[in-house]
């Protein structure tokens, strides 16, 4: 690289970085304390009976996607051990 | 292609859309490429080759070879992920590279980034990548902990099923916010005008689009989504059809339009229970309606502009135009960075919702629709009067021009009146109910009084919103045509100011709909319709010379009025509260008519028996030069005699049973005046009292009455009716233009129209009136003369004859016991013969003490009034209830002696709570001490102890401290008897009675025989029948 483009470059050195605050930033990878909690806030169902069970569907839903959502964290692709809750920092802000 | 051994910087940039993985050359490349240089980034092979060696294959193979642009304006730095400008010019121009990249839906771009996140190598991760990764672990967070629901939102024409992240708990803001501070410059670089916030707008936007996309993909394969879609397939219902966009490829919802609106208000009521305040959008929509401008009132045409708004719901003072957002990125899209939807796909939402109250904003919803509408006056009209309480109930913001009022006002008929160009002005001549006036009808529009060329225009227009003198205003058209052809018919003439005032008072037209609006007068005419007005002059009446006493400020005003409404031949009724002194204005306004030797003729003075001795002692006292005629009682004149004896006289007091029976005798006087007191005894107008008194021929007419006459329709007829004949039509018109509509349909305009022709003619004034107030008393004292009825004074005299003799006969200890005795006896028999009797025998018509008690407490009741009534015995307070019962038709509460304590606090507690019980009967003893009874504004003592000390003390209940108000203290006197004489001694040597009564009435038994003698005998006057 040309000493020009060096020169150039180096005016761009932020544009690039983070703020050294991202690292603190806490993210909380654990299952729910109450499964299906979000559910019981709903109630019941606003359609009438004799439909789709719309309550039955959302409880597969809600938790298939929290059993995926928990395994995708588990994947290690440099083969390092996997734990099933993670966070990117230790301490949360 | 780079060399393989040389380190690639891979980054990652979110376009919306997309995730976007590039290679860079070196750590801090340029994103542009100036004269020479070359891209700053390796190529499509190069780059899938190194993502490989990161990423799985599978993984790699889902993302497509793309370019981006990264730019930056000229002069701009990011700092803490907002767009900063930099001071001063630069010579440099710097031109956007185009970077290969291989971009990657939402759902591969978390897998992307989720194995990212778990490497422990990140050494070729540049900084927007690490950024990117940790984004992705908050969607993960969000979906492991379930914080997300099923939703449907319109987009343009279409309805889209998506999985809705709820991201506005406090922890999730505050993490966003951190977040989006620390975000990488060059990640805002993908959008060429970012806004201030753009750093936000694209976190949240990353979030919910890969919440959305990983619940899709969750969900694919899954058993439950092949049932579902069988299920939509067979049977397309909504539900089913808006599930299939949940879990399919295609997020649209293959219903209807009305289903898929029907679709949205359930989900978002359903859903709406889980969103906490803050999840709610950040913006409400708002309207504004603006009107054209430079119309003429001939020509109003021209339409009406409605621009649709965005309110920050947290700070309520940003609104903007919403017009705004349809120019590329706009900036204010950015100001809701929180937003869980995109704010424009929400804004059209929102004016689907809102075009079901008003349709022109119907293509306003649209996907490419304007963000303003225009409307013609009549839709104005309709969006002001009815969509707009609706929009604004449905949360909508609703912002209105200035002029337009919830409540439109309504035209209403105002009668203007002058007096007639001849008229003479500032003396009495020419002045009068009967004069020729000129009156004008006009219409008048809350305070505008409109032109006859305005009224046209208005009717001509047709419209519901006119423009008058410069202003927009509602028009009720219907009541305008009504008007305007009122006008027409009747608009103005000359007539008297009685017929003028009859007229306004019939005019039918009224019952159609168009409300009165009250009467203007000037002139003289206003002097007379606003007499009662105490600001108005009425000519300098001062007390008059032979009047003895003073007369309060307001007791000579009313004189003045009385006076005033006397010289200009108008009938009035004096309707001041009880105890202001009625009787003494009459008396002062019979005096000073008298004045300079003027012999203006003879009063009639007609009122109820009970009261005929109470006027002759009145006038004895503040008028002795008066001369008084009684006619009243068995001996009274009759014939020729009667007529000659009235015409000599000042006064004539009679009864109103005398003014039917001695008809023919007393209708050939010549009465300067008939006055009435307790003019409502003549309420029923078919009555034969009633009847003769509006016979009576009179030059004037007066009526006193201390009850509400206004709010008593049908007193109020009779009492019009006798003071000025066919003012109010006739008993039966009267009731069916105003009695039943105010009565029964509580109508106001009826009601106020009544209040206005009535109001020339009363004048009355309330204790609490302030100007009356300030000069009453704390405690004002009046003895109230009562008559015997025969009964009690046949019984009366037999007691005094058979006392006397006992009395003189005896001495000592003896002759203290009679004489204690008879006093006993005498004042029982002045209270009731029944008191004295001892029988259970009728109450009713047998005390003259009773009936009038009786009259006053009525009065006192209807005035919403309480009062005490003291008495010294208790069989006499047991008769007081009864009779009192019956009469008035109320509770009685008692107090006496054989109360228990507890019983006598809860008597007290309810009748200061004024818990239904307006009167409270209470021997003198049993009062007790220390009893508060502020409740009370009048005392009545029914029979007196005489001893003004004790009398004070049972006085003083009603006094204590916390009585804000005058209180009327009557004390019942019988005529003729040993109360009045004992009473007119006491207040002769009330200085000495302090010092000699020191208990009860122990004085009276050192009288001498003959002092007792004329103490007690009877005289001529006592009896009232």
């Amino acid at each position: 690289m040309s000493d020009a483009h060096q020169a150039h470059d180096s005016k761009y050195t932020d544009f690039w970085s983070a703020d050294p605050s991202l690292d603190s930033i806490a993210i909380e990878i654990k299952p729910p304390e109450k499964s299906l909690e979000i559910l019981e806030k709903l109630g019941s169902s606003p359609f009438e009976r004799g439909g789709f069970p719309l309550i039955g569907f959302l409880a597969t839903t809600y938790e298939k996607v929290t059993r995926i959502a928990l395994a995708g964290c588990a994947k290690d692709l440099d083969g390092g051990s996997a734990s099933e809750t993670q966070s990117s920092q230790a301490d949360s802000t | 292609m780079s060399d393989p051994n040389s380190k690639i910087h891979l980054h990652a940039t979110w376009d919306r859309t997309h995730l976007h993985l590039f290679g860079l050359k070196s750590p801090n490349a340029s994103p542009f490429q100036g004269e020479g240089q070359d891209c700053p980034a390796i190529g499509h092979e190069e780059l899938r080759g190194r993502l490989g060696e990161c990423w799985d294959a599978l993984a790699v193979s889902a993302g497509m070879e793309r370019t981006i642009s990264l730019t930056l304006p000229n002069n701009a730095v990011i700092l803490n992920g907002t767009l900063e400008q930099e001071a001063g010019d630069s010579t440099e121009t710097a031109r956007p590279c185009t970077i290969p990249t291989i971009a990657f839906e939402p759902d591969d771009a978390i897998e992307i980034l989720w194995q990212a996140h778990t490497r422990t190598n990140k050494d070729q991760f540049g900084n927007t990548l690490r950024f990117w990764s940790i984004a992705a672990q908050l969607t993960r967070e969000v979906l492991i902990s379930q914080r997300y629901v099923p939703s449907i939102m319109r987009a343009g024409n279409e309805y889209l099923s998506y999985w809705r992240a709820i991201l506005y708990d406090e922890r999730t803001r505050t993490r966003m916010k951190a977040l989006a501070l620390a975000m990488p410059p060059a990640c805002c670089a993908v959008v060429p005008t970012p806004s201030p916030s753009i750093a936000e707008e694209l976190l949240v936007g990353f979030v919910l689009r890969t919440v959305d996309a990983m619940v899709r993909r969750c969900m694919e394969d899954d058993d439950l989504t092949h049932l579902l879609m069988s299920a939509a397939a067979r049977e397309p219902k909504p539900m089913l059809l808006w599930l299939k966009g949940l879990v399919g490829n295609s997020a649209v919802v293959y219903a209807s339009p009305p289903e898929c609106e029907r679709l949205h208000e359930m989900i978002a009521g359903w859903t709406s229970r889980v969103d906490s305040p803050a999840a709610q959008p950040r913006f409400l929509t708002g309207f504004r309606l603006h009107a054209p401008a430079d119309v003429s009132p001939t020509h109003l045409t021209g339409l009406w502009r409605l621009t649709v708004h965005t309110v920050d719901r947290e700070d309520p003072t940003r609104v903007f135009v919403a017009a705004d957002l349809l120019r590329d990125e706009s900036p204010q899209a950015g100001q809701f960075p929180l937003s869980s939807d995109p704010v424009l796909p929400r804004l059209r939402n929102e004016l689907a919702r809102a075009s079901k109250y008003f349709s022109p904003l119907t293509a306003c919803a649209a996907a490419d629709g304007p963000l303003e509408a225009t409307v013609s006056l009549s839709e104005a009209y309709f969006f002001l009067r009815e969509a707009a309480p609706l929009l604004r109930s449905e949360g909508f913001a609703i912002w209105t021009p200035d002029w337009w009022t919830e409540s439109a006002p309504r035209p209403r008929m105002r009668l203007s009146l002058q007096p007639n160009d001849n008229q003479s002005t500032g003396t009495l001549g020419g002045i009068g109910i009967n004069e020729l006036v000129r009156y004008d009808w006009e219409v008048a529009i809350g305070e505008e009084t409109l032109t006859r060329e305005e009224l046209a225009v208005l009717a001509e227009s047709k419209e519901p919103l006119v423009r008058l003198r410069g202003r927009w205003m509602e028009a009720a058209q219907a009541e305008i045509d009504i008007a305007q052809k009122f006008i027409a018919e009747q608009g103005s003439g000359s007539a008297t100011l009685f017929e003028v005032l009859r007229r306004c008072y019939l005019s039918d037209d009224f019952a159609l709909g168009v409300p009165f609006g009250g009467v203007r007068a000037q002139g003289w005419i206003s002097s007379v319709l606003d007499a009662g007005d105490a600001s108005i002059t009425l000519g300098d009446v001062p007390p008059p010379r032979e009047f003895r006493g003073d007369l309060r400020p307001y007791q000579l005003r009313g004189l003045q009025w009385l006076s005033f409404m006397s010289r200009i031949g108008v009938g009035a009724c004096l309707a001041d509260d009880m105890g202001l002194g009625k009787t003494i204005q009459l008396i002062a306004l019979l005096l000073y008519e008298r004045e300079d030797n003027a012999a203006p003729g003879p009063t009639l003075l007609v009122g109820p028996m009970s009261l005929v001795g109470n006027w002759q002692r009145e006038l004895q006292r503040f008028a002795p030069s008066l001369k008084v005629l009684v006619h009243h009682g068995l001996e009274r004149l009759t014939g020729d005699d009667f007529v000659k004896e009235a015409s000599r006289h000042d006064v004539v007091i009679s009864t109103y049973a005398l003014t039917h029976r001695d008809f023919d005798q007393l209708s050939v006087v010549q009465w300067r005046r008939v006055a009435l007191d307790e003019a409502q005894c003549i309420k029923n107008p078919a009555a034969k009292q009633a009847a003769a008194v509006r016979m009576l021929p009179a030059a004037h007419r007066l009526a006193l009455t201390g009850t509400p006459v206004e709010n008593r329709l049908s007193e109020l007829w009779s009492i019009m009716d006798f003071l000025n004949p066919g003012y109010l039509g006739t008993a039966a018109d009267f009731r069916r233009r105003m009695a039943i509509p105010i009565e029964r349909h509580h109508d106001t305009d009826h009601a106020a129209r009544l209040r206005t022709l009535i109001r020339p003619f009363i004048l009355r004034r309330l204790k609490n009136d302030p100007l009356v107030q300030v000069d009453l008393p704390p405690k004002m004292e009046m003895k109230v003369y009562c008559n015997l009825t025969r009964e009690q004074a046949a019984l009366y005299e037999a007691v005094v004859s058979d006392m006397l003799r006992r009395v003189s006969e005896s001495e000592g200890i003896q002759r203290r016991g009679l004489i204690l005795a008879t006093l006993t006896k005498l004042k029982q028999i002045c209270n009731h013969p029944v008191q004295f009797l001892g029988d259970s025998s009728e109450l009713a018509e047998r005390s003259g003490k009773c009936e009038r008690v009786g009259e006053m407490l009525g009065e006192v009741i209807a005035e919403g009034d309480q009062a005490l009534i003291f008495t010294q015995y208790r069989e006499m307070g047991d008769l007081l209830v009864a009779f009192l019962k019956k009469t008035l038709d109320c509770n009685i509460l008692f107090l006496h002696g054989g109360t228990s304590r507890a019983e006598r606090d809860r008597l007290v507690q309810r009748f200061q709570a004024s818990d239904n019980a307006p009167l409270l009967i209470l021997s003198l003893k049993a009062g007790g001490f220390g009893l508060n009874l502020t409740a009370a504004a009048h005392v009545f003592h029914f029979d007196r102890w005489w001893n003004p000390a004790v009398e004070d003390q049972a006085t003083d209940r009603a006094h204590r401290i916390g009585q804000n108000r005058t209180v009327q203290v009557h004390k019942l006197v019988c005529l003729g008897t040993l109360e009045e004489r004992i009473d007119a001694m006491l207040e002769q040597k009330r200085q000495l009675a302090d010092q000699v009564i020191g208990s009860g009435e122990a004085w009276l038994t050192e009288l001498s025989t003959d002092q007792f003698r004329d103490l007690i005998t009877l005289s001529q006057d006592a009896i009232g029948e």
